[in-house]
């Protein structure tokens, strides 16, 4: 593993204040699953110096809000929020997380973490100088996209988000807290994972400074009459990452969609937003027949890369198939 | 800020109870600071990235992989390791389950998966197969006992919850088919019509020999838990990997390997990395030695440019990042495409594609090799269908749990390495070699190894690096690979490409077929003789169809390219060739209206069939074993029942491809049949063949002590196969006892004593076991007369039982074995001796395997699981069918992992690999991929050549996975898959264009 100096603050302030200092960014070191393979990989721009922020109780916390919504610390283990009674509400959650990397390392990582997790393309983890490593190219724009690439397109970094609890999240209307030196802001999803955002003379998916850190997560009450899902396609049960993953709230009257939400993961710089299939969905019924006829609608606008097409298929085949099951499920 | 960020800490924690106070620095994992700094090497590490499970510890009563975690952060904690484990009730009682189920077989895995399977029963006792995939999730393992590892923990909680345990050690989802030996048909020095037989090219005359026939036995066949000295460490975490070797003072080596597929080093400067603090050796083309040097030249990605020798791994790695090395990039041959282009850049001045030995039947002046029967041209001439079918495979490997490992010590005059490959003499030899110091000064010790699968059979130059570095150093080495490096230092499977052209009568009938097999073999100039390493088992399906089809030819392409070497990797050239020839049969079947079974009936070869002439098999069936007799026959080959056998367990029935079912999601069945070897059969001592042999020697010793133990001295490594297991029950068998009790083994070391040759290719309970067999015999004839002598009775009155001789009718005129080994001063010791015949052995040692497969496939996702499977096996007598079934298993989830998964090739760079997301790059099934149901069929097809009738298996069916996966999938989705990897995106690909095409 690479050489780095470690750092233990006692406070959120602590924490700030540490990553501001010094000339080259340092890391936040939570769960480190993700941080951890960088650094054995030896990556050209992993850290120096980590700020190790898992003695900061402020941030492990699972409660409710004032208005019922729930709100999580971003310390939180997935494996904790998974069996947190206050989550059993959202039971999309825990299904979201129990398809998630393997129980070993949900025991470590940290919501916050997981949401902000770099790519998995290989070239990338393998040191190649990309745009997300030092360099100014995408090898994977023009070389292997088979799995963890982009068919959304990409300004210059091809590589997936990969996350899924983001796309439920997201879904879920979650909004994020982000501490830092001059207090704290609140995000959406998707205000927060961008996808291509230049700092530090990289690229990377999210909009946090580095001297920022990821305070907690906001889920607003669950509504009534409301059906959430979530699916993700992929070639084992275990640690492989989203080929596809999808997450879904469909707001009903009786069987009447009022209002869908709906994001990809696994396919775009970011979690994908489908705004045309959220459109056409709202209003229509759910009835058997329209599974086959929503899935004309999924992802029309995707210009995947020349090895990666059969991932759209996917996408669409998996949204079939969640839309089906939330038929049975109104019956 | 209140303190200052720092690289050294101080760790305090509590381990299994007892306090433990260490420096590190801030980059030192858990696993290190467990393993390497605190000695506590139960808990061993694979991935190294978080990808296996297998270094698994609990962190306050939770599972967490300790690789995966600073050591830093269990400041304060409490921790449990396998170490733990042997006070703790639930620990003990999973142990002893795992025991009674053969629930290890490499075992590398289990200190991992049991620590995590411990939760589990901490929380309730009532737990189903669900809840243990569940625990279990992140836990792989490479030999593929998941079946055995989730009985053994429900069998543990039954105990646990009922408080009654010790049920007797039986098979679950198996069952032995017997048959009657086949006899009329033997040739080859089993049971010809005459008692004298005429064997070889050499015309070597022997007299019939029978070994011992399976009647009456008492041990063999019984489902015994293996031998305990070999198991049971696996269990508690104590059996002695390389990587568990840990000394005070020992450097840690790293390794650079090319980045580029074909590169000259222009410059090499390794000053800086050697002046870091902590390196005490960098070895470059520059200063290795000189019978092992390291090349300038680099000839595939991964060819090692330097190793490092530190203190640690992460320094030893600080040093290769500080070695600055100029390459100059060089054209390169990256895959079989590559080497297909006529410009192909010349790697050979004889171009290259490689020739075998112009003395082989099997020469050719426009290919590698050729054999063929009749004449393909008159054939298609006659034929009223011509079909021609194109199939790829893309390469494969298994590595092995444990990575790539050894350690070395040096003592001034005796070196001592602890290593990893199937061979302990030829690894002594190997290294002395290398390091020009006599073998006599060489202890080599490979007691258990993680897995070897073929892909680890020898050891490596870069062992002998690791040696020599210990001799210049004076400090003992260490070295592990991560999983990037080690898959450039193990076997491949190579790239295949088969082409098929098939010639058949209206109703069917083949009446030509013609192959061209084209592969790559890695940057190597060895010719491949007909027999090995590359072609053999390409022509197996042409032994099992080829007697019945008139006219055929195989022709073989080999090609030498920038990647790194082909071989065995669980079973040789098996999986990549079979895949084609079995999705074609499949296709004919559908192609003129059959049932895919009655199809392949119609064709395969039976007991009485005579090979066509020898001369068309090349060197191996050829010229070198020709029989005097009548020509070569098969006898102890269950084609027809592994497939009726298996036709019935399945409950097969092939119907046209099934109706999609809800979201997409159908299913489809598939069956696939191939040959094997049956193993290598040689000569035992006394037969006229054993004199005249020129071919590798296996040595067995048993000594009988005084206090009636008997010791079995084969140096053989164990590399989860339980081999000595099976020998034991054999030897036991024959010495007349009632179980393996008496047996002790002493194995895997060359102080030992007994040289033998390296086992692989299924030889080992032949061979190996032969040799041990011999011993036995020798013995028991010894004792007769010894005891004849004590007893005053006549060699022909007395009986045997139990460790006891006594004369027949008069049970009081007895004497045990250990009063005779007293009488005889306190030990009796008998050596025995084996050598392999020509080519494969002696005379037509084959068998037959058959997978039956049930898939779902979700069209829409191109998604598929297999959910059942019936795996047949012509499998000889089986000596112990606990262990067999587990052998099965393992076959069936390696087959499965070498058809839906390959070499983590950059598909746009040939001769590029992207593995360096471990674990994630190059994919092994998990206990989720299990299907719900795998039964298998062992067809007990007595091999008249050999004792007891057993001949090798578990490579014979794995042949057929892939095929018979790719026939389902067609079966559920009408799309056929001709490329391997069989993975979704290729489903889909074959969906899209199957609409397209209307």
């Amino acid at each position: 593993m690479k050489q780095f100096s470690i750092y233990k603050p006692k406070t959120v302030e602590e924490a700030l204040a540490a990553l501001s200092s010094g000339e080259k960014a340092a890391a936040i070191y939570a769960g480190g699953t993700d941080l951890l393979i960088r650094l054995k990989n030896r990556l050209y721009t992993s850290p120096d110096v980590l700020v190790d922020i898992k003695g900061l109780e402020d941030l492990r916390f699972v409660r409710y809000d004032e208005t019922g919504g729930l709100v999580i610390g971003s310390l939180v283990t997935l494996g904790e929020l998974a069996e947190a009674k206050e989550a059993v509400h959202y039971p999309v959650i825990a299904q979201t997380i129990s398809s998630i990397s393997s129980p070993e390392l949900r025991n470590q990582s940290t919501v916050g973490g997981n949401i902000l997790q770099e790519v998995w393309c290989p070239y990338y983890r393998s040191d190649y100088r990309c745009w997300r490593n030092g360099g100014d190219i995408c090898y994977a724009e023009v070389g292997d996209n088979t799995e963890y690439q982009s068919i959304m397109g990409a300004k210059k970094s091809f590589a997936a988000y990969p996350g899924d609890l983001a796309i439920t999240l997201a879904a879920l209307d979650a909004k994020v807290t982000v501490a830092g030196p001059e207090g704290r802001r609140q995000l959406t999803i998707e205000e927060l994972i961008p996808g291509e955002v230049e700092a530090e003379g990289k690229i990377q998916s999210h909009v946090l400074r580095r001297n920022e850190l990821l305070a907690e997560i906001s889920i607003p009450p669950p509504g009534n009459d409301e059906l959430y899902l979530f699916g993700k396609v992929r070639k084992r049960e275990v640690w492989d990452f989203a080929s596809a993953s999808a997450a879904m709230r469909l707001s009903l009257d009786n069987k009447t969609i009022r209002r869908a939400s709906v994001f990809f993961g696994g396919i775009a710089t970011r979690p994908w937003r489908d705004r045309r299939l959220e459109d056409y969905l709202s209003g229509k019924e759910l009835r058997y027949d329209l599974p086959d006829s929503a899935i004309q609608e999924v992802l029309v606008d995707a210009r995947p890369l020349p090895h990666n097409g059969y991932k759209k298929d996917q996408a669409v085949g998996l949204l079939n198939s969640m839309l089906a099951d939330a038929v049975s499920r109104v019956k | 800020m209140t303190s200052e960020p720092v690289r050294k800490l101080s760790v305090e924690v509590n381990i299994n109870g007892t306090p433990h106070k260490s420096e590190v620095e801030s980059r030192t994992t858990l696993w290190e600071l467990l393993s390497e700094k605190l000695h506590l090497t139960g808990t061993v590490r694979s991935c190294n990235r978080g990808t296996c499970g297998v270094c698994t510890v609990l962190v306050d009563g939770r599972p967490f992989y300790s690789c995966h975690l600073l050591a830093g952060d269990v400041n304060g904690k409490s921790l449990t390791t396998i170490e733990s484990l042997q006070s703790d009730r639930i620990v003990s009682t999973l142990q002893k389950a795992a025991y009674s189920c053969h629930a290890a077989q490499c075992g590398y895995c289990t200190a991992g998966w049991m620590v995590a399977a411990k939760t589990l029963l901490e929380k309730r006792l009532d737990v189903t197969e669900q809840d243990v995939k569940e625990t279990l999730a992140g836990h792989l393992c490479r030999c593929g006992a998941y079946k055995s590892i989730t009985r053994a923990i429900l069998e543990a909680a039954e105990e646990l919850r009922s408080g009654k345990g010790d049920a007797a050690p039986s098979t679950d989802h198996s069952v032995i088919v017997p048959m009657p030996m086949v006899r009329d048909y033997s040739t080859g020095g089993g049971h010809g019509k005459s008692q004298t037989l005429i064997e070889g090219d050499e015309r070597i005359v022997t007299v019939k020999w029978q070994g011992h026939p399976p009647a009456g036995l008492g041990i063999i066949g019984k489902p015994i838990p293996p031998l305990p000295e070999v198991s049971k460490p696996k269990i508690s975490g104590s059996a002695e990997y390389a990587t568990r070797v840990v000394r005070d003072g020992m450097l840690y080596a790293a390794v650079l390997g090319s980045p580029h597929p074909h590169a000259r080093i222009r410059r090499i400067d390794a000053s800086k990395a050697g002046s870091i603090q902590g390196v005490h050796l960098v070895l470059t083309c520059e200063n290795a030695p000189e019978k092992n040097p390291l090349g300038r030249e680099l000839n595939f990605q991964g060819d090692i440019v330097a190793v490092s020798f530190a203190e640690s791994e992460d320094i030893a790695e600080d040093a290769l990042d500080a070695i600055e090395v100029d390459y100059e990039k060089l054209p390169h041959v990256g895959s079989l495409d590559d080497a297909l282009k006529p410009d192909a850049y010349p790697l050979r001045l004889d171009g290259n594609m490689l020739h075998i030995d112009e003395e082989d039947p099997a020469y050719c002046a426009d290919a590698t090799a050729r054999w063929s029967h009749g004449s393909v041209e008159k054939g298609f001439a006659d034929s009223d269908i011509i079909r021609e079918f194109t199939y790829r495979y893309g390469g494969s490997t298994v590595l092995p749990m444990q990575p790539l490992s050894g350690v070395a010590e040096w003592d001034g005059g005796t070196l001592t390495f602890h290593g990893m490959a199937q061979g302990i003499n030829a690894s002594r030899r190997q290294l002395s070699q290398w390091l020009g110091i006599d073998g006599k000064n060489i202890r080599f010790v490979d007691k258990w190894n993680g897995g070897t699968f073929g892909a680890r059979m020898t050891l490596r130059p870069l062992d002998g690096l690791i040696a020599h570095a210990a001799i210049v150093t004076g400090r003992p080495v260490k070295y592990s690979l991560p999983i990037s490096s080690e898959i450039s230092q193990v076997a491949l499977k190579p790239e295949v490409l088969q082409k098929f052209s098939v010639g058949a009568k209206k109703d069917g009938t083949i009446v030509a077929l013609k192959c061209d097999a084209y592969q790559t073999v890695g940057f190597t100039d060895k010719t491949p003789t007909a027999g090995t390493p590359l072609n053999e088992s390409a022509r197996d399906q042409f032994l099992l169809y080829g007697v019945h089809i008139p006219n055929w030819q195989l022709t073989s392409y080999c090609y030498k390219t920038n990647t790194p070497q082909v071989g065995a990797a669980r079973s040789n050239t098996q999986q990549e060739f079979k895949l084609g020839f079995e999705c074609m049969m499949d296709e004919l079947a559908e192609e003129f209206g059959r049932d895919p079974l009655e199809y392949r009936l119609r064709f395969v070869s039976r007991p009485g069939d005579v090979l066509s002439p020898a001369s068309d098999w090349g060197s191996e069936f050829g010229k070198k074993i020709e029989l005097e007799n009548g020509g070569l026959k098969f006898d102890s080959y269950a084609s027809v029942e592994v497939i009726r056998e298996g036709e019935k367990t399945f409950e097969w029935e092939h119907k046209a491809y099934a109706d999609i079912g809800k979201g997409g999601v159908c299913r489809g069945v598939g069956v696939a049949v191939v040959d094997h070897h049956g193993g290598q059969l040689g000569w035992r001592e006394g037969e006229v063949g054993f004199e005249r042999s020129k071919g590798d020697v296996f040595n067995a010793e048993i000594v009988l002590d005084s206090a009636g133990t008997i010791t079995l001295k084969n140096v053989q490594p164990e590399s989860g196969t339980d081999h000595d297991t099976s020998i034991a029950q054999t030897i036991s068998e024959l010495l007349g006892y009632k179980s393996i009790g008496k047996i002790r083994l002493l194995w895997g070391d060359s102080e030992i004593g007994v040289d033998s040759a390296a086992w692989f290719g299924g030889r080992t309970n032949t061979l190996q076991g032969g040799a041990v067999l011999v011993a036995a015999e020798k013995l028991l004839g010894d004792l007769r007369t010894r005891a004849a002598a004590f007893l005053g009775a006549g060699a022909g009155e007395l009986e045997i039982e139990d460790g006891v001789v006594h004369v027949k009718g008069s049970r009081e005129r007895s004497v045990s074995f250990a009063e005779l080994a007293r009488h005889a001063g306190g030990t009796i010791r008998q050596w025995g001796v084996t050598k392999t015949g020509p080519g494969k052995g002696r005379a037509l040692v084959r068998s037959v395997g058959a997978c039956f497969a049930e898939v779902e496939v979700n069209i829409m996702t191109g998604v598929w699981r297999v959910k059942r499977i019936v795996f047949v096996q012509d499998a000889g007598k089986v000596i112990n069918p606990l262990l067999s079934e587990g052998d099965m298993d393992g076959a069936f989830i390696q087959g499965l992992n070498t058809t839906a998964d390959g070499i983590p090739w950059d598909r746009t760079a040939p001769g590029h690999l992207l593995a360096g997301m471990a674990f994630l790059s190059y994919r092994m099934p998990t206990i989720k991929e299990v299907p719900d149901e795998i039964r298998h069929v062992f067809i007990e097809s007595l091999e008249p050549r050999w004792y007891f009738g057993y001949k090798s298996f578990g490579e014979t069916a794995i042949g057929a996975v892939p095929s018979a996966i790719v026939n389902a999938i067609y079966n559920a989705t009408g799309v056929r898959i001709r490329e391997h990897p069989i993975t979704p995106e290729r489903v889909l690909e074959e969906m899209r264009r199957k609409v397209l095409s209307g």
